[in-house]
Parts: C-alpha cells; structure tokens; sequence
C-alpha cells in the first residue's frame, strides 16, 4: 500500500504543489472580488478561510517560533536559562484563568503582563513620541536663522506655517461657554477663525489619507489582476516598452 | 414607615400590600423615619439624622400605625414644584386650598424621652457620637449639620421629591433570567438568510450613484487596473524620482561593502502587492553590493513575506546565501516589549534564527552584530503606522539608531510628523515609491511598474469628480428657476 502511494506520488509532476497553490489562491481571488456583486457564499467562505487559516497560522508559530526555541533552550541548560522557566510557569498559570477554583493565580501573569505593556507603551509615547513632536513644533520663524536668499525666506515661511497650523488645530478642538465682556467675545472670534483654519487643515490631512488610502486599494486589486493573468492564466501580455 | 416601591405611598411598617395601589410591598427600598421624616435605607435600624429607631418600636404620638391617611398615587408631573412647597410662609394654608393632592399628611413628629432608646440599647458605635444618658435632646446626639434646620431650609424637599416618585419595581432575578434565556433561544435559533446581517446593518440611505452608475464606476476602475496591460507602459518613462527617494537610495548606497542593515518585515499578505516591489527594489541594491541583511518580523504575518522577498533576491544572485549574507531571525512577541528586548540585545530576543534554529552566534551572516547599533541601516517595512511608531519609541529613542520606513501609500502621511522632526530618515511610499526607487538605482522602466494603472486610475477619478459635481451643479441650477418660476407664477396670480 505505501509502495503503491510513493509511487504514485512520484508519478506527480514536480511542480505540482505549485499548481495547486496557484489555483487555490486564483479560486479564493476570485471569490473575494465577487463581492463586487454583493455578499454571497464564496465570499464567506473565503473570509471564514482566512480567519481560520490565519489563526491556525499564528498558533503554529507561536509554538515553532517563540516557544520551543526557548523550551529547548532551558531543557538543555537549565542553569543558564532558567529565566526561561519563569516565563513558561508565568504562562502556565494564565490556564489557571480555564478553572473557577483556581483562577485567582492567573492574576499574576496578567499583571505583569498589563502592567509591563502599560509601562513600556506609556513610557516610548512620552520620549518617543509627545516630547519629540512638541519640540519639533518650537522652530525659528526668523529668516535669518536659516541663512541667507530667498530659501532662507521660503524656511521661515515653512516654520511659520507650521507653528500657525499647530496652533489652529489645537484650536478646532476648543471648547468653551461664550464669555462676556469686548476681550472675551473678541478672544472668542480669533479662537473661532483659528479653529475654522484648523478644521480645514484637518480635512485636507483626512484627504491625504483617504488618496492614500485609494491609492493603496487600487494597487492591492491590481497586484490580484497580476496574478491572476501572469500566474493563474499565463497570459502575460506585457508589451514591454 | 416604608415606601412603596411602585407607588411611593407611605404605608405602616409591616404592611403585605400597599394601601394606594394594592401591588405588594416586597423590596421596598425606603423607610421614613416617624420623627424627622427624613427617608433612610429599608435596611436602617436607626435613622441617619436623629437616630430614631425605625424597627416600628416607636409610637406615633398623633397617630397609630392604623391610622396612617392614605393618599393617592400621585404622578410626578402632578407633583407641586419643590419651591413652592419650600415656602410654607408664602403658600397656601394647606395643599388641598392651593388645589394641590397633599403629598405629606403625616405630620414631623419629633421624639420624645420615651421614644428614644436608652444608650445601653444603641449599639456602640452610635454612642460614640456623644453620652445620649446626659444629653436629654436626641437631635444632640446627632452631629448633622442640617439637624434642628429641618424645614427651614429650601432645598429639602426638593431633594425629598425625587426620592418620594414613584420607584420603577425591580425586576426580579428570575424574570431576568428568563428574558436572556428567551432573548437567547430566539436569536438561536432564528434563522438568518445569506446577507441579511448586511442587509440590517447598514441603513438604508440613498445610494450616492445610481444602479447603472456604480457599474459605470465598478467598469472605469478596472479598466484602469487593467491599463498596463493594455496600454503599452506609456506613463513610465515620465516618472522621475523624488529627492526624497534620492536621498535614501543615496544613504543606503553608502553602506559600506559587507556592512549590515536591519529590515523588519511588518506587513501581511494583504500589502505584498503594494511593499513587495518596494521591498525587492531597496534590498536588491544593498545585496547587490554584499550588504548583510538580517531580517525580523514584528508582525505573524511578515515572516511569509521575508521568506518570499528575501528568496526572490537570493534567487537572482547566487552568490548570495543564506546564513552567510543574510538571516532571518523571525518573529518577535509582545509589541513594545519585544521591540525594547531587540534594542537591547539581539541574541536575547532570539535564541536561534527562524529557517536554521542555529544560534545567532553560529551564523556568519551575525558576525559583530549583538545589538542594533552594529547595523549600518534599520530598515522598517510596515503597512500600518503602529509599527513604525513602536521602532521609534521603543527602539530610535533610546539608542539613537536612524530609522528609514517603506511603507503603504495610505501610512505616508501618519509619518510625516515624525520624517519631520528627524526622527525618521526617509520614509518612501507605495508602488509609485518603488517605481521612483528602481529609476534612482539606475533601473529602467517595465511595464510591471503599473505605472499606467495609476494614470489611468487619475483620469478616471478626475473625470468622475467633474461629471458629478457638473452633475450636482446642473441639478442646483434646475433647482434655483424652477423655483424663480414657481415664485413669480405666485406674484402673478395675485
């Protein structure tokens, strides 16, 4: 019987897997661009596919990828790893949370995952992110600071712009009672003009993305075009200027 | 006293049903004291303001328990406004000559010596508020502020009105229980046709193109996919690189022969078609010239697509091996954490490559490497802005180490800020991104860069955008004489 199977699996051609690679994913292509008729059983199936495929995926290299490289690290040399195992025992108590009895023990791991995350993310946002940014935003406006000529000019124009967009934006997010008296009702009309600016410079970033957006769609479908005629069809009409 | 809990009626402690609306008077939340009238928690045994027992032990001096008037349910828009009732000296003599359904019949008792318990009785808590034996005055024992004020100030009824409307009946846990476990067997068991989940999620609006219109679309776009194919790459020679694009094909020229970059592949199957050539273009160069390339992924994802990247180049140059001039390390876990383990050292973020499982000090390619600083380049290719925002918070900030990012068109713009403030080298975008990287490396024109697939896709949307906002203004125009004209038939007519 197993003579019969290596046989007939070396009869196949070479390059089969590759075929039938290839006509798996031109039938799943197909099926997720006949959305474009409406939602229907091959889209879903095609979804629930990709969610299925794509969580089995990610167990298998959780496992092969992060977890029995350092398994076998620490059965090999457990004194040299041993942090390894805290990790593991960390992990395992996170199972503790599949039982009412014994759930409680599933609050350290979770605390130190949370608080590690929490700590980490909050710390890189501050350094990485928010007081790098608001530094950015403190630029010379003076032409001078940038040398000489006209570009000179051009810099401070830029800077200018840059701090006045900042400005404006933070104001397209004030919100306030109307005040009373000239300088308040006066305050109230600049921080509306600035926040009507800073609304338009938010629509114009909304449109950057959503071209963006487009563009990277459009390049995504014909990436599946491409495919689907070089490698699915092998009708390869480049005219190849 | 207590509460109704579906009418607010006061009824006699003890009593089954309610006196006003018969429903029974299990649960009730309130319990007035007979003294102060103040309202306290069912559950009291002593009121909260003059320390009153509230257990029915104590007499009403004008009226026993029996002899509580009933009145009737009354709604609370027909309740009179707590100002007015806040103001005894300027209302009426009594709520029945200001027309009003009285409310409050019971009149405020206060205690007296033989209805307070003696200090042996009161638990010892409550005495610690004064010696009750030498204070002959309940309201002294009680260190409220608002004791002996009673009546004299405004805002009291107000606050009691609300607490005196009627109370919507607690369900019961049973009832509750119920209704989920019919809530559930219906949606269950009901059954659901192919689409119609769609169908009742989004709400029926008008469509902005009609029927015929959206296939107009549907066909103008996929004709524009398909250009290069069609139109014979007649945009391509027109695409130059931007200076952008230049300078990094510049920066990563310079990397010295057999130096290293670090490529993080962080994007999935869904943004090959778009990172794919971009990738291929910018590390073909570097192997071009023996740079080693060690790759990771912080994305499951990204592995396939290294693996695919990464052969394709070492398909084309055979000298250029695994192992030898490039790795690939794998995945790492955890996000921020995993990027702060990788600043910190490599080798501790991955005990053994990904495609070998050999220690990374086994591998040629590793050679002086151990952390990312040992890297002439740090190469991020991500098709979200999470991930390039993470390398730089986690990684840029605190080793200073330069950062370039290839990413999605639709990323480009979320990184601005921080190309701006230096914090990332260049950062070169989509399919045109690598159109323009392969002209700047000296590559010549192909009709695989879709170049007329972009133009095409320009053409189509301005086109659409003019016939539909001529369509919009054509549409305002009829509108404005129809109504000019509707308007002066009406001035003739009169």
């Amino acid at each position: 019987m197993s003579d019969a199977f290596a046989g007939l699996v070396a009869a196949l051609p070479a390059n089969l897997p590759q075929t039938v690679g290839v006509w798996v994913a031109a039938i799943l292509t197909l099926a997720a661009l006949s959305y474009v008729f409406g939602d229907n059983p091959a889209f879903r199936v095609a979804q629930y596919l990709f969610v299925g495929v794509a969580a089995g995926y990610a167990a298998s290299l959780a496992w092969t990828s992060v977890l029995w490289p350092r398994l076998r690290l620490l059965l090999s040399d457990p004194v040299v790893y041993w942090h390894y195992g805290v990790f593991f025992v960390l992990g395992l108590l996170l199972l503790a949370r599949g039982s009412r009895y014994v759930a409680p023990l599933a609050a350290l791991p979770l605390g130190v995952l949370f608080g590690t995350g929490a700590a980490l993310a909050l710390g890189g946002t501050l350094t990485g992110s928010l007081v790098p940014q608001v530094r950015a935003t403190i630029v010379s406006v003076s032409p001078a600071h940038y040398g000489e000529g006209l570009i000179a000019w051009a810099y401070a124009l830029d800077a200018l712009l840059l701090v006045l967009g900042t400005i404006a934006v933070f104001a397209a997010f004030h919100f306030s009672a109307q005040g009373r008296g000239r300088l308040a009702v006066a305050g109230q009309r600049l921080l509306a003009v600035f926040g009507g600016a800073g609304r338009a410079l938010i629509m114009v970033t909304f449109g950057a993305l959503l071209a963006g957006a487009l563009l990277s769609f459009f390049t995504i479908l014909t990436s599946r075009l491409a495919f689907l005629l070089n490698d699915w069809l092998g009708v390869y009409l480049n005219v190849g200027l | 006293m207590i509460l109704c809990p579906s009418c607010s009626q006061r009824n006699p402690e003890g009593a089954k049903t309610c006196q006003a609306c018969g429903e029974p008077m299990e649960g009730f939340v309130y319990r007035i004291c007979p003294s102060c009238d103040a309202v306290n928690a069912a559950e009291s045994a002593f009121c909260h303001r003059c320390l009153t027992p509230l257990d029915g032990s104590v007499a009403l001096d004008s009226a026993s328990a029996d002899d509580v008037p009933v009145t009737p349910y009354t709604p609370p828009s027909a309740m009179p406004k707590p100002e007015a009732r806040a103001r005894p000296k300027s209302a009426p003599a009594s709520a029945a000559d200001a027309g009003m359904t009285p409310i409050i019949t019971t009149p405020v008792q206060r205690p007296s010596a033989d209805s307070r318990r003696a200090p042996a009785d009161l638990p010892a808590h409550l005495n610690t508020y004064g010696d009750a034996a030498s204070t002959p005055d309940p309201l002294t024992l009680a260190r409220d502020p608002l004791v002996g004020l009673d009546r004299l100030l405004p805002f009291e009824e107000g606050v009691l009105a609300a607490q005196r409307s009627p109370l919507k009946p607690a369900r019961r846990e049973r009832d509750r229980s119920q209704e989920d476990a019919d809530l559930f067997h219906r949606v269950a068991t009901e059954p659901v046709r192919m689409g119609a989940a769609g169908r009742v999620v989004v709400p029926a609006a008008a469509p902005p193109l009609p029927r015929w219109g959206r296939a107009a679309l549907y066909l103008l776009v996929l004709l524009a996919a398909l250009a290069p194919w069609w139109s014979g790459n007649l945009a391509g020679p027109f695409v130059q690189p931007r200076p952008s694009v230049m300078a990094m094909a510049d920066d990563l020229a310079a990397v010295p022969e057999g130096g290293a970059a670090l490529v993080a592949f962080d994007y999935g199957p869904g943004a090959a078609g778009e990172l794919d050539p971009l990738a291929t273009a910018a590390l073909q160069a570097l192997a071009a010239r023996s740079v080693r390339i060690i790759a990771l992924s912080s994305d499951p994802a990204g592995l396939g697509q290294a693996q695919r990247v990464l052969g394709a180049i070492a398909a084309e140059l055979p000298d250029y091996r695994y192992g030898a001039d490039y790795v690939l390390l794998g995945f790492v876990p955890g996000q921020e954490a995993g990027l702060r383990a990788v600043g910190e050292s490599l080798a501790g973020a991955f005990p053994a490559d990904y495609a070998q499982a050999s220690p990374l000090t086994a591998l040629p390619a590793m050679r002086d490497i151990t952390t990312v600083r040992d890297v002439d380049r740090l190469i991020v290719i991500a098709d979200d802005g999470q991930a390039p925002r993470r390398w730089v918070e986690q990684v840029q900030s605190r080793t200073g180490v330069g950062i370039d990012a290839l990413v999605t068109a639709a990323v480009e713009p979320l990184l601005a800020p921080y190309r701006q403030s230096g914090q990332l080298g260049h950062v070169v975008s989509g399919a045109t991104g690598a159109v323009e990287y392969r002209r700047a490396v000296g590559i010549p024109a192909d009709a695989r860069d879709q170049t007329d697939g972009y133009a095409a896709l320009a053409i189509v949307l301005l086109g659409v955008a003019l016939i539909t906002n001529a369509a919009e203004a054509a549409s305002w125009g009829r509108r404005v004489v129809g109504n000019r004209r509707a308007q002066g038939r009406s001035d003739r007519g009169r």
